[in-house]
């Protein structure tokens, strides 16, 4: 069964160019752009991003819960003469899900050769704690 | 800034490699290149020049990941190489790597800049 969109595609090979660009530009997200990884163990979460060229006022942390949010922006300078243009300019707003809620704290964060390191200790009260086996909770 | 190589081949195949993206501008002087190099510092960084091209290749250090620390991280590579043109003077090329970004700066030879030529009245 072939859907609206797809039917354009084939009529109007012209139309199809247009609505797939059309497409990228609204889909496109800045947080594509930025590779971040997470580990974690019992303890804490840590957090890497690369970003390079990037100083520490370029870039904000923001943790609540489970939530870790990396945001900034690398102005691009319209006056420099590029030959040849890869890196990202622009904003970048990256959420990153943690597997257990954080304490914000004592969360550290460096930036060391471009590499943002998002150190998060877990929430004390989100660690799993034994329960007595006569009923008690604490 | 000395530049040490870094890997003896044997070890370079158990390392993932990525191409680093780059900016090439065009300054008044002749050329500058940014490369992201994310997690490398300039011990890990070589930059050689052989026959008019200009490789590089970085390495991360990785971690080893003792426990309650950092986590177990494997080291990556980075190369790249350009082919410049004859235009530029290999003798004063520079090379800074600063929060994980390498900009290289391509001069151009005397030769081929646009010059003056002063004129003298009689």
């Amino acid at each position: 069964m072939f859907t609206l969109p797809h039917l354009l595609r084939i009529a109007h090979p012209a139309a199809a160019l247009r609505n797939d660009v059309q497409r990228r530009l609204e889909t496109a997200a800045p947080t594509a752009s930025l590779p971040v990884q997470v580990w974690a163990d019992g303890e804490a979460a840590t957090v890497h991003a690369a970003l390079p060229g990037y100083t520490l006022e370029d870039i904000e942390v923001e943790v609540h819960e489970r939530k870790l949010r990396l945001s900034g922006e690398r102005k691009a300078d319209d006056e420099r003469t590029y030959v040849r243009r890869e890196r990202f300019t622009g904003r970048f707003d990256q959420r990153v899900t943690l597997p257990f809620s954080v304490e914000a704290n004592g969360a550290q964060a460096h930036l060391t050769n471009g590499v943002l390191e998002v150190r998060l200790p877990r929430l004390e009260s989100d660690k799993p704690r034994k329960i007595a086996i006569n009923g008690q909770n604490q | 800034m000395t530049f040490t190589s870094i890997q003896t081949p044997a070890e370079q195949t158990h390392i993932r490699t990525f191409t680093p993206r780059a900016d090439i501008v065009a300054i008044e002087s002749g050329y500058q290149v940014e490369v992201e190099l994310p997690g490398v510092s300039s011990e890990n960084l070589s930059v050689e020049l052989e026959q008019g091209v200009l490789s590089l290749r970085g390495q991360t250090s990785g971690t080893a990941g003792e426990s309650g620390e950092k986590p177990r991280i494997k080291p990556i590579a980075y190369e790249r190489s350009f082919r410049l043109s004859e235009a530029v003077e290999e003798e004063r090329i520079q090379a800074e790597l600063k929060n994980g970004l390498l900009t290289l700066t391509l001069p151009k030879a005397e030769r081929a800049l646009p010059r003056q030529i002063p004129v003298e009245l009689n």
